[in-house]
């Protein structure tokens, strides 16, 4: 029997109409690059603990008539498969052990290989929550070629189960290469041949259209490019004829990077609540080590954590750590959480503990170590010691001075909290002199008898007026007339006659 | 005879040799001339008893915290200043030759001398710092003192917590304790301890050199 092909049955049309490869002969753009594509068949099955001698399966207990979804290699061996209902496994092999997917397990799997797979190249993205492609086209020379980074990626997988790689120009035909075949290699020049080949599965269309391409007689792909265009768009959807020719590569298949997570967080829950505080120490440390070796894997450091003492579900005693650099030394962090544990209020017993960091950031110079052996001899840079004294005192409790250029005396300096910073050469000669070492905060108002201010006693004065005269354009503005005095009681004093008001304050002490 | 008199273990009446004490240069003559070593000792505790602040006892200290900052050697050694009692003026410190950016202050929450203390001796412990002046509030405990010594001996730094009477009554392992007192023109300082030396009082000591007004 003759088959029938659909270009038969419109022949004229499909003289002048073009079909689906047509497209390519005419198209003047060409999106090719080098993309691996890594397709982890077994990935539910890593979470699963067993030996070589059982038979698991892992089925998706959702669904009314649950399916296989991915079976160990015993299993196999036993003549089951993905795709078998689990009636029909457990009758065939009644020793099967069968176990629940778990969906967020096998993401943050995924997330981690992801992050794992971002030593080959920067471009990773995830697709179909089983799957990875990656853009190799500028890591081949560092590999050594196709061979090469094919077997780094063989001999560096962290997991049980190795994937099913596969590398072609798109990364569309990449992916259903990998999931037909393993190491798999495809040139440009062989492209369009090697993808007439393949099975209809391996593009996980939905069921209705791949049944109602086998029932036009479409087996393989290949079939599908002597239908008419239009055609082939009308019946089985766009989607379908976009997938096709960005596996061809004559349509644009943009892909989104994956994105390693931003910040860190983590929790440990105790049995019991509890007050003792060496139990919260080593919690905190283990929580410290989970982060160190994120940090290292993404070769960042955090410039702030945030530990919280939770005492039920709603309240939290926060302990906050903050460093003055980037950092991802787990000594310096550990010497500040032992430092707030010991001076740390608990209201309730503690029953878990977490920690949320900042953001964490690229680390572009080595962190100053903490020398652990801190004996006689060692220098501790003087940032651990801000840090640990701004960890037990509190944020604004240290910081430096720096001088502004104002004429009014209180906004002529201000606090600076980044530290440390190299020492800086101020010009002393522009300063002006006669300014006292100490100054209130407040300046202090002084009654005024028998004609002049008195502090301690009358008040005999030294120098003066100095008359500054500043701030009318901000709204801080001030006439005063500055004068040095000498208390009975033995400070000399700096002090001020407001001219507005002509009230005097006390301003300074000489020192 | 001068084999033995030169015995560190005979201790020579009223002369103030000295006795192996590092010290840095007050920049004050006749202080100078009073101290054992010629200066404030390093790696040691000095405690200076005030009733008032204000008077010069900050002044007296001066030319040596500039001096420091003036040394060529390392960038890394830091003044701090801990629990000051009022703001130390930033363009006067700068005018009186000290190094702005190597000028650390503390301000602890309480007004207890603990916190004050603990922080020196972790300043002190760091070695990272050239010298360390701290106030207490009240009264400061003997044994924190006593650890305050040893952080200063390991540390090598000019260690100096002024205080007023009350707040430094307790006994302490100080190397030099001063009294500072107003006198009619200038401030009277009394030594009251010193390693090797006497009891010794200057009247009117004239600081009117450093930072005139």
């Amino acid at each position: 029997m003759r088959q029938f092909h659909v270009a038969d049955l419109f022949p004229a049309e499909a003289a002048e109409k073009p079909t689906v490869t047509h497209q390519e002969a005419t198209a003047s753009a060409h999106y090719h690059g080098c993309w691996l594509a890594l397709t982890f068949d077994r990935l539910p099955l890593e979470s699963i603990q067993f030996s070589a001698t059982e038979p698991v399966a892992v089925v998706d207990a959702g669904q009314r008539n649950p399916c296989l979804i991915a079976v160990n290699e015993f299993a196999r061996g036993s003549g089951l498969a993905p795709g078998w209902m689990q009636t029909a496994a457990l009758a065939a092999v009644p020793r099967l052990r069968v176990e629940p997917r778990q969906l967020s397990a096998e993401r943050r799997l995924l997330n981690q290989l992801a992050d794992w797979a971002g030593q080959f190249t920067s471009v990773v993205s995830q697709v179909d929550e089983d799957a990875l492609l990656l853009d190799i086209a500028g890591s081949l020379r560092l590999f050594g070629g196709y061979n090469g980074l094919l077997a780094a990626v063989a001999a560096q997988y962290p997991l049980r189960f190795a994937p099913t790689c596969a590398i072609a120009p798109t990364p569309k035909a990449a992916l259903w290469f990998s999931r037909h075949e393993a190491n798999r290699i495809v040139t440009k020049g062989e492209l369009r041949r090697e993808i007439a080949t393949l099975p209809l599965a391996v593009t996980r269309w939905p069921e209705k259209r791949q049944s109602t391409l086998r029932q036009m007689g479409v087996r393989q792909l290949g079939g599908c490019w002597r239908l008419p265009r239009s055609g082939f768009a009308r019946r089985l959807g766009p989607t379908a004829l976009l997938d096709l020719d960005k596996a061809l590569g004559t349509a644009p298949d943009p892909q989104i990077p994956h994105r390693s997570h931003r910040y860190f967080s983590s929790r440990i829950d105790f049995d019991e609540p509890t007050f003792d505080r060496g139990q919260l120490a080593w919690a905190g440390e283990r929580l410290l080590e989970e982060l160190i070796q994120v940090l290292r894997q993404r070769e960042s450091g955090v410039e702030e954590l945030k530990f919280s003492l939770w005492h039920n579900a709603e309240q939290s005693t926060p302990l906050r750590l903050s460093l003055t650099s980037n950092c991802h030394e787990l000594a310096r962090f550990l010497l500040l959480l032992e430092d707030r544990l010991e001076y740390c209020q608990l209201p309730h017993p503690v029953s878990a503990i977490s920690v949320v960091s900042s953001r964490l950031k690229q680390q572009l110079r080595p962190s100053i170590p903490l020398p652990l052996e801190a004996g006689k001899g060692a220098v501790i840079a003087v940032d651990h010691v801000v840090e640990r004294l701004r960890g037990r005192l509190g944020q604004e409790a240290v910081f430096g001075l720096c001088l502004v250029d104002r004429h009014s005396p209180e906004l002529a300096w201000a606090k600076t909290f980044a530290l440390p910073r190299a020492a800086v050469a101020e010009d002393a000669a522009t300063h002006p002199q006669s300014r006292p070492l100490w100054m209130l905060e407040n300046p202090l108002p002084l009654v005024v008898e028998e004609g002049g201010p008195r502090y301690q006693g009358p008040l005999a004065f030294m120098s003066g007026p100095e008359r500054i005269e500043t701030g009318w354009w901000d709204g801080r503005d001030m006439a005063r007339d500055y004068y040095w005095a000498k208390s009975p009681a033995g400070p000399m004093v700096w002090l001020y006659r407001d001219c507005r008001s002509s009230n005097w304050y006390l301003h300074g002490f000489l020192g | 005879m001068e084999g033995l008199l030169a015995d560190p273990k005979i201790w020579r009446g009223r002369s103030n040799t000295s006795t192996g004490l590092k010290t840095q240069a007050t920049g004050i003559a006749s202080l100078d001339r009073r101290l054992p070593g010629g200066g404030w000792p390093l790696g040691a505790l000095t405690e200076v008893v005030c009733d008032q602040y204000g008077l010069g006892e900050l002044r007296l200290f001066i030319p040596a915290l500039a001096s420091i900052c003036q040394q060529p050697d390392a960038e890394s050694r830091w003044l701090f200043w801990l629990a000051p009692p009022f703001l130390p003026y930033a363009p006067a410190l700068a005018a009186a030759g000290l190094d702005l950016g190597r000028i650390l202050l503390v301000h602890p929450r309480q007004n207890d001398s603990v916190e004050t203390l603990w922080a020196m001796e972790q300043a002190l412990k760091s070695r990272s710092c050239a010298a360390v002046l701290g106030w207490a509030h009240q009264a400061a405990d003997a044994t924190a003192k006593r650890r305050l010594q040893l952080a200063a001996e390991d540390s090598g730094a000019l260690t100096v917590l002024l205080g007023s009477r009350g707040a430094l009554a307790q006994p302490s392992p100080a190397a030099l304790r001063l009294i500072v007192t107003p006198g009619e023109t200038g401030v009277d300082v009394r030594i009251a301890k010193c390693r090797g030396g006497q009891v010794e009082e200057i009247r009117n000591l004239d600081l009117s050199g450093i930072c005139p007004p």
